[in-house]
């Protein structure tokens, strides 16, 4: 069941993520980046918040204060790393890298350090080939 | 000043990824959960382009476009927080971050970028990636069984 969801969300990010680059093609990538992600999260919010509003379900407190969070983490990351590549001229071939392979290291500590979970050697092999695949798609 | 905006993105993201498995400890309901991360994220780039010079124009085929994209990150992220309930958050990040090469193999396919072998290369570990992880989940759950074998053993 894991990997089953986990093959659907790994298709559908990289799918959405294709967006950007659909974006860079029509030549809109330093104009309208910000006002793209504004009716994407949009699409995504009205796809499945009007549903739940009109069967009137509410988020409890929890997933209000975490949700939050994940949105500001999500905007943070984003826009620091455009502005350290547009307006600091951070080389990408060195940006990308630490964010992406940064993030996943930051991750699996975070899991076995915080919420005990063991990996396996299949796991520390995969995660390992994983984060070096990670970082030569970020330099290429 | 870049380079702590580099930092300070791979701790947001590092965040990102904690926060969810957070969310599954706290027993978020995925639905409800992504409509907060919509919503949060859809009024912080309000703000951005109310504070931006460039309005809220946008071509309509790009504005189509970020609809798609979105309610298809709707799905990754309701996917995403379903299927840890099943796994560990290490190995599911792991799958989220190796989702970075679909958007390369379709550059190669569709907008005919040159396809070369560190491309190739990437494709092929992250395939043996995914494959290493999915049999950590299978030794994970053997050892599970193990353990409840183990406890149903009547004791004498």
């Amino acid at each position: 069941m894991w990997l089953i969801l986990m093959l659907i969300a790994f298709l559908f990010n990289g799918c959405e993520a294709f967006g950007v680059r659909v974006l860079a093609g029509m030549g809109l990538t330093d104009s309208s980046t910000t006002q793209y992600l504004l009716y994407y999260y949009l699409g995504g919010f009205l796809c499945i918040g009007l549903p739940l509003l009109l069967k009137r379900s509410w988020p409890n407190k929890a997933e209000i204060y975490i949700g939050t969070l994940m949105a500001l983490c999500s905007i943070s990351g984003t826009m620091s790393l455009a502005w350290a590549l547009g307006h600091y001229k951070v080389p990408g071939n060195v940006a990308f890298p630490i964010s992406n392979g940064g993030s996943l290291f930051v991750v699996v500590i975070a899991g076995v350090a915080l919420f005990r979970e063991r990996l396996g050697r299949y796991g520390i092999a995969g995660c390992t080939l994983g984060t070096l695949a990670i970082v030569l798609l970020s330099i290429s | 000043m870049g380079y702590f905006l580099v930092f300070w993105s791979l701790f947001s993201y590092g965040a990102l990824g904690i926060c969810h498995k957070l969310a599954e400890r706290k027993h978020c309901r995925p639905r409800r959960l992504a409509v907060m991360v919509m919503l949060s994220a859809c009024l912080g780039m309000n703000l951005l382009v109310l504070c931006g010079k460039h309005g809220y124009g946008i071509p309509l085929p790009a504005f189509y476009v970020a609809i798609i994209c979105g309610v298809i990150a709707l799905g990754a992220l309701w996917a995403f927080q379903e299927g840890i309930k099943h796994g560990k958050i290490a190995t599911s990040w792991l799958i989220i971050n190796l989702s970075s090469a679909i958007p390369t193999i379709g550059s190669v396919l569709i907008y005919h970028e040159p396809l070369n072998l560190k491309k190739i290369a990437v494709v092929v570990l992250i395939f043996v990636a995914i494959i290493l992880v999915w049999k950590d989940g299978l030794e994970d759950l053997r050892r599970l069984d193990r353990a409840r074998n183990a406890e149903s053993l009547p004791t004498s």
